[in-house]
């Protein structure tokens, strides 16, 4: 029984050693900005996935629409080339592959054609504004208005995009509980052989 | 080494299947009731080991180990790894379970082909070839990976050259600390259950 305690003792390291460091697979994350669609790619342990193929489906009719590779930071961007939704594929080398799906709200979101603007202001609001500024007047203000309020939402929503790209990256970092699950079913499985070889044995 | 879902065509898939159900079978029936637990304990090391990040080298590679278990298990590494990579698809999403048994006839290969490489060197044997042919299997295990890797990949219009070259480089640290571990562990096996690597061939 002694290999097995060396080994056994052996397993317990590489799990300790293994939370730190971590192995291969490709993520790839994609967000839209200004008719534009910003990819991002690395592989699990962080590392940038440089100089692949990343391709640009149509979700629906699942047609090839624009190719590229992503730069020495695992950057690829686009201009956004219909409003549908779109499903990303980046090939790294060596057999990786991974795709991110943006939807097409997120899609028609980023070329701006959610038409908010025509949701009227309440009553009281429009009074207040006739009342204020001129005529002429209005049309800037609302134009400079809806300017300072993207600035001022972008401004306080960037740490929370930071945030969330962090724990998408969290995410798929596989954890404790995973390993020990797998584990968990090799030693099922072993007591599942032994009763079946036990069985025939007698 | 793991090749992800949606890459290989389905021939190569099936070839992976068929393969692999052979090299299965045969190591199911060459496991007898007393070794079950050895396999169990080789597969978790296996499963774990991929966590194992090894970060030199232009791309991302990590342990393997298929080197080690294979001189240890023969043909028995084939149920062992089609069972840690199973695992792995499912709980760490490495490779796909569409491709799993082309990665695992990938890995269980050059493990079968460490075992008959290791009992060659070993007819006589001493500490010195026990060293020399650990190391040798645990490079041979990640050697037979890579080229097995580029040849699924053919099919796919990467050329074969090309990518076997990539991918041998890109696991070049990797082999020579797989070597090193596969012969650390064969020596410190043979000081206290020598018994585990004198086992006779079956075939």
């Amino acid at each position: 029984m002694d290999t097995i305690k060396v080994i056994l003792i052996g397993l317990v390291l590489l799990i300790f050693l293994s939370s730190a460091a971590l192995s291969h697979k490709v993520n790839l994350f994609a967000y839209t900005e200004d008719g534009m669609v910003y990819t991002e790619s690395y592989f699990s342990d962080g590392r940038k996935v440089m100089n692949s193929t990343v391709e640009v489906f149509d979700a629906k009719k699942n047609k090839l629409l624009l190719t590229g590779k992503t730069d020495k930071n695992g950057e690829f961007s686009f201009k956004i080339p219909q409003a549908t939704g779109l499903r990303i594929v980046l090939t790294a080398s060596m057999g990786h592959k991974n795709d991110y799906l943006l939807s097409e709200d997120e899609v028609r979101d980023a070329l701006g054609m959610v038409k908010t603007s025509e949701k009227s202001l309440p009553e009281s609001v429009e009074r207040e504004k006739k009342e204020t500024f001129p005529k002429s007047m209005t049309q800037i203000y609302d134009s400079r208005l809806e300017f300072l309020i993207e600035q001022a939402v972008e401004k306080k929503t960037a740490p929370i995009m930071r945030k969330l790209i962090k724990i998408e990256k969290q995410i798929q970092k596989p954890s404790l509980q995973e390993i020990l699950g797998g584990i968990g079913y090799i030693l099922g499985l072993m007591g599942i052989g032994i009763y079946f070889k036990y069985k025939s044995k007698r | 080494m793991h090749i992800s879902e949606g890459i290989l065509s389905a021939p190569v898939l099936l070839t992976g299947v068929i393969l692999t159900a052979g090299g299965v079978s045969l190591g199911l029936k060459k496991m007898d009731y007393e070794r079950i637990p050895e396999v169990a304990v080789l597969t978790s090391a296996f499963f774990v080991a991929s966590l194992i990040h090894v970060p030199i080298g232009p791309s991302s590679a990590h342990l393997v180990l298929n080197g080690l278990m294979g001189l240890l298990l023969g043909w028995i590494a084939f149920p062992a790894i089609l069972v840690g990579l199973a695992l792995q698809a499912l709980l760490f999403q490495f490779g796909g379970l569409t491709s799993l048994c082309v990665n695992a006839f990938n890995m269980a290969f050059p493990a079968v082909v460490s075992f008959y490489l290791f009992r060659l060197f070993n007819r006589k044997y001493n500490r010195y070839t026990l060293i020399f042919s650990g190391f040798l299997c645990g490079v041979i295990g990640i050697l037979g990976s890579a080229f097995l890797v580029a040849l699924s990949l053919v099919t796919t219009g990467e050329a074969f050259l090309t990518a076997a070259k990539l991918i041998v480089i890109a696991h070049l640290p990797v082999m020579i600390i797989e070597g090193g571990i596969t012969a650390a562990a064969v020596v410190s096996l043979n000081k206290v259950r020598p018994e585990l690597l004198t086992r006779k061939v079956k075939i």
